[in-house]
């Protein structure tokens, strides 16, 4: 039963390296850009989705629901060990489409604001474009020490089905890294 | 057959590419599972190849069996799941094909088309209604400050009911309402503000329109600014409620277009879905039939595993194992027949081993029988030999080959006639002779001549080996040296005749010695030719004198006293040989260590260098030298003498140191049979080492006295 055992020793440390593996290439299909600004008080991010705005747009135009979610991680960059985060923020917006109106109806989850728009290309940027969204206070951060923000955005079309393994496992569609230091 | 599961886990590879879940594809969970499971399964049958290329030595009994019977089963239903799952495969896509088939499609566009027509002719209707209310001057006035609430209100319900409005409002600049009519009660005191359309339709002068969703249904709102001289002074406000069953069904066309496209858009992750699906079941399966498989052929190979794990331990010589008999069927019938097998293996391996017992211990007998006798014939000092029936020696001890100094060819299996050549002719002749008698034994005396010259005396006997007590038959020689006892029986009647003529001749000899002395002086005047009769006296005495001396020799040699050994020095012997014989220049006497020391009788051993001395002297013409030393080895002390004169004929070397053998005209031949003698007593010898050039005599002796009783 030995060689039992070690096999499945020897494949479950195939499989960790696999989805070690696999992770990356999910994520590296991202196109998408990332900038860090810093003013006096707040650090902000813009950032924006590549590739994944046109399939948000025909989602939208077929009047599927679509929403993203921006999981914003802040981390302090440390070389011989895991990075110590810092900030952790997820902002879920939401675009329900009227077909009949031909209007767009934005939701941001995280605020509560609607709006209707009438505009397709207002609801894919409102969806696909994060612009100076402020992360977390300037006061947190040391100003000699190197930061990295981490922006992890998953597309999701039709309503939201949150899985048992979504808490574990973020399918992300686009991974967004920016290092950063305060001046 | 070994590289069937390299082929499958190659298979398997090939398909977990084929499956492998797209970066963008949403199988979910399900696809990685799968994935997994065919790497797992891979893996394993990679594992299991590799081993088995790569396994040498006996694998364990009943496990390749085992693995086949495995690999049969999942290869079995193999083939068939995958011929499953290619026609799900397909059949899901003719579904997708026809479900998303392209009428269908047009079909929901024109529907969609059809409610959002209705919907756009309804904001058309009223925004067409609302312009003619943009400059209404009763309502310019009233929202222009000079408002009478009643007419006012009289004439905006005028306006809903011609217009077919559910609600009409009017606000001022400051979104203040000035007043408003609506079918059925007031829901809320408080207005409802204005919305962002409403204000951007006062701010920009244009009337707009937008729905809304209620509690009791959706509803159209009209913005309609009212516009004074110069600019824009208020807002009117409609609401016309949507008819129920045509909203109702807009929404459900675009509800299903909706849905329609949502599954379009995930048209590709539906197939893949239901591959995994799919590829989930038949994994399910292939796991489950080789759990089963492997508990069905596990049960099944057991009890060959079993008997051939025993086959294994009967070929290594274990006849104690027995097989638990667990069923009746074909394998029960094996295990009883190997259990049987073994039984009887294990009677016969017992008979055997106990002959086996037997056979060892007599063979042990007959082992210590053979030392014994080898041991014996190794100790004896009789020469044996065993010839068998064809005249072929069979057996030969040590004593025999150092009795009759046999040549090397004389080994075992040699024939007896043909290797008795030269001077062991008569050993050949006295088999013959044995062999051709009528009696049982035989027995002779002869000599034969060694190839050192000498002759040794031999007493052979023969016997006849009965042939009906073994089944060998030959004849058994034994031949003894007796030369030291012929030659002691030699020496023995020798003393016995000395004894007897001392006894007989010595008496009268000295008054025959006397008369001729007494004749000579008295009857010498007498006589007339006195040369004569002084050579006829002295002729006597002379005789009689050589008669004495013979006498006294024979005498000396039949009472040869005891040697009364002491410790004497070498030297001091040498030194006296010196003194004794310097009268010869020719003689050179070489003075050894003083610290050589003897346990000898020094007078007997001075009568043997003098008689040894003395021959070299007489043998040896003027000016031939001699020379007198001595050396010294661990046990012994050699003295020789050495001349360099004529040397020692072969014939008379052989018998030179018999009793009255001598070269000499007037020797008693005594001499050396004395010295002989002398040495003998002393527990040494005396040796010719060479007969000529030079002739050189040797007396050995042991420097220490043997111990009492040795």
């Amino acid at each position: 039963m030995y060689w039992m055992r070690s096999g499945w020793v020897g494949t479950l440390l195939l499989m960790a390296g696999l989805l070690l593996f696999v992770r990356p290439a999910v994520a590296a299909d991202e196109a998408g850009s990332l900038q860090v600004r810093a003013d006096e008080q707040v650090v902000q991010c813009t950032a924006e989705l590549g590739t994944q705005s046109k399939a948000i747009a025909m989602a939208l135009k077929d009047g599927i629901d679509a929403a993203t979610t921006w999981h914003i991680q802040v981390a302090r960059v440390r070389e011989y060990w895991l990075n110590d985060g810092i900030a952790d923020i997820t902002v879920i917006r939401r675009v329900e489409p009227d077909l009949l109106s031909r209007s767009w109806q934005l939701v941001d989850d995280a605020s509560g604001i609607s709006q209707r728009v009438y505009n397709l290309d207002d609801a894919v940027r409102f969806l696909s474009r994060l612009e100076l969204f402020p992360v977390l206070d300037r006061s947190l951060l040391d100003s000699t020490m190197p930061y990295r923000m981490t922006v992890k955005v998953e597309v999701h079309h039709g309503e939201i089905k949150a899985a048992w393994w979504s808490s574990i496992w973020h399918p992300a569609q686009a991974i967004m890294q920016q290092d950063f230091k305060l001046q | 057959m070994r590289l069937v599961p390299l082929f499958m886990a190659a298979v398997l590879i090939f398909v977990t590419v084929l499956v492998w879940p797209s970066a963008d594809g949403d199988v979910g969970i399900l696809g990685w599972i799968n994935v997994t499971v065919m790497l797992v399964l891979s893996l394993l049958l990679l594992r299991y190849g590799m081993r088995l290329l790569r396994e040498r030595t006996e694998p364990k009994p009943g496990s390749r069996l085992r693995a086949k019977l495995v690999v049969g089963l999942v290869g079995l239903l193999l083939v068939p799941a995958m011929v499953i799952q290619l026609a799900a495969s397909q059949m899901v896509e003719r579904g997708m094909d026809v479900w998303f088939d392209v009428r269908v499609d047009t079909l929901l566009d024109r529907a969609l088309n059809l409610a959002q027509g209705f919907y756009e002719r309804l904001e058309k209707d009223m925004k067409r209604s609302l312009l003619g209310y943009i400059s209404d001057g009763v309502l310019v006035a009233a929202v222009g400050g000079n408002m009478e609430y009643l007419a006012t209100t009289a004439y905006l319900t005028e306006i809903r009911e011609r217009e077919g409005w559910q609600k009409a409002e009017l606000f001022d600049l400051n979104e203040r309402q000035l007043g408003g009519v609506q079918v059925g009660e007031l829901s809320a005191l408080e207005p409802e503000p204005l919305s962002d359309a409403a204000r951007l339709s006062m701010r920009l002068g244009r009337v707009a329109t937008e729905l809304k969703t209620g509690a009791d249904g959706e509803v159209a709102v009209g913005y309609a600014p009212l516009i004074g001289t110069t600019s824009v002074v208020g807002l009117l406000r409609v609401e016309m409620k949507l008819p129920a069953g045509v909203i109702q069904n807009a929404r459900s066309v675009e509800s299903d277009y909706r849905n329609y496209r949502q599954l379009e858009h995930n048209r590709q992750a539906i197939a893949q879905t239901f591959t995994h699906v799919i590829l989930f079941v038949t994994l399910a399966v292939l796991l489950l039939a080789g759990l089963i498989g492997l508990l069905f052929a596990r049960r099944l190979t057991a009890p060959i595993g079993d008997l051939a794990h025993a086959l294994h331990r009967v070929t290594e010589g274990d006849l104690d194992v027995v097989l638990d008999e667990m069923s009746q069927d074909e394998l029960g019938s094996l295990v009883r027949s190997f259990n049987e097998m073994t039984s009887r293996l294990r009677h016969h391996a017992g008979a055997i081993e106990q002959g086996q017992q037997d056979l060892t211990k007599a063979l042990d007998k007959s082992r210590q029988r053979q030392f014994v006798l080898e041991s014996l014939l190794a100790n004896l000092h009789t020469g044996v030999l065993l010839v068998d029936g064809s005249g072929r020696v069979r057996l030969l001890n040590q004593a025999v080959r150092d009795i009759l100094h046999l040549p090397v060819n004389w080994v075992p299996s040699v024939d007896l006639l043909q290797a008795s050549q030269g001077n062991l002719q008569d050993i050949g002749d006295f088999y013959n002779e044995l062999k051709h008698q009528q009696e049982e034994h035989l027995q002779r005396e002869f000599d034969i001549s060694l190839p050192d010259s000498r002759l040794v005396h031999v007493l052979a006997r023969g016997a006849r080996l009965n042939a009906s007590a073994s089944d060998f038959s030959g004849y058994l020689l034994v031949i003894d040296d007796i030369s030291e006892l012929a030659e002691a029986q030699r020496n023995k009647a020798w003393a016995e005749v000395a004894r007897r003529l001392a006894h007989e001749i010595k008496n009268p000899l000295t008054p025959i010695k006397l008369s001729a002395e007494r004749l000579q002086r008295r009857f010498r005047a007498q006589v007339d030719n006195h040369q004569v009769f002084d050579a006829c006296t002295q002729a006597i005495i002379a005789q009689v004198e050589r008669l004495q001396r013979l006498i006294a020799d024979f005498s000396t040699l039949a009472r040869m006293p005891q040697p009364k050994i002491r410790d004497v020095s070498v030297n001091v012997l040498l030194r006296e040989m010196k003194d004794l014989f310097h009268g010869y220049r020719r003689i050179e006497v070489r003075f050894c260590d003083e610290q050589w020391r003897c346990a000898c009788d020094p007078d007997q051993v001075r009568q043997v260098l003098i008689n040894l001395m003395d021959n070299a002297v007489s043998a040896s013409d003027d000016g031939v030298s001699i020379r007198l030393y001595a050396s010294l080895s661990d046990a012994w002390v050699e003295w020789h003498v050495e001349d360099d004169g004529d040397g020692i004929d072969e014939a008379a070397a052989s018998r030179l140191f018999e009793a009255y053998y001598s070269t000499k005209a007037s020797g008693s031949g005594l001499g050396l049979a004395i010295a002989k003698r002398i040495a003998e007593d002393h527990h040494g010898e005396l040796l010719l080492v060479s007969t000529a050039a030079p002739t050189h005599f040797c007396l050995r002796l042991p420097r220490y006295a043997a111990e009492e009783g040795a």
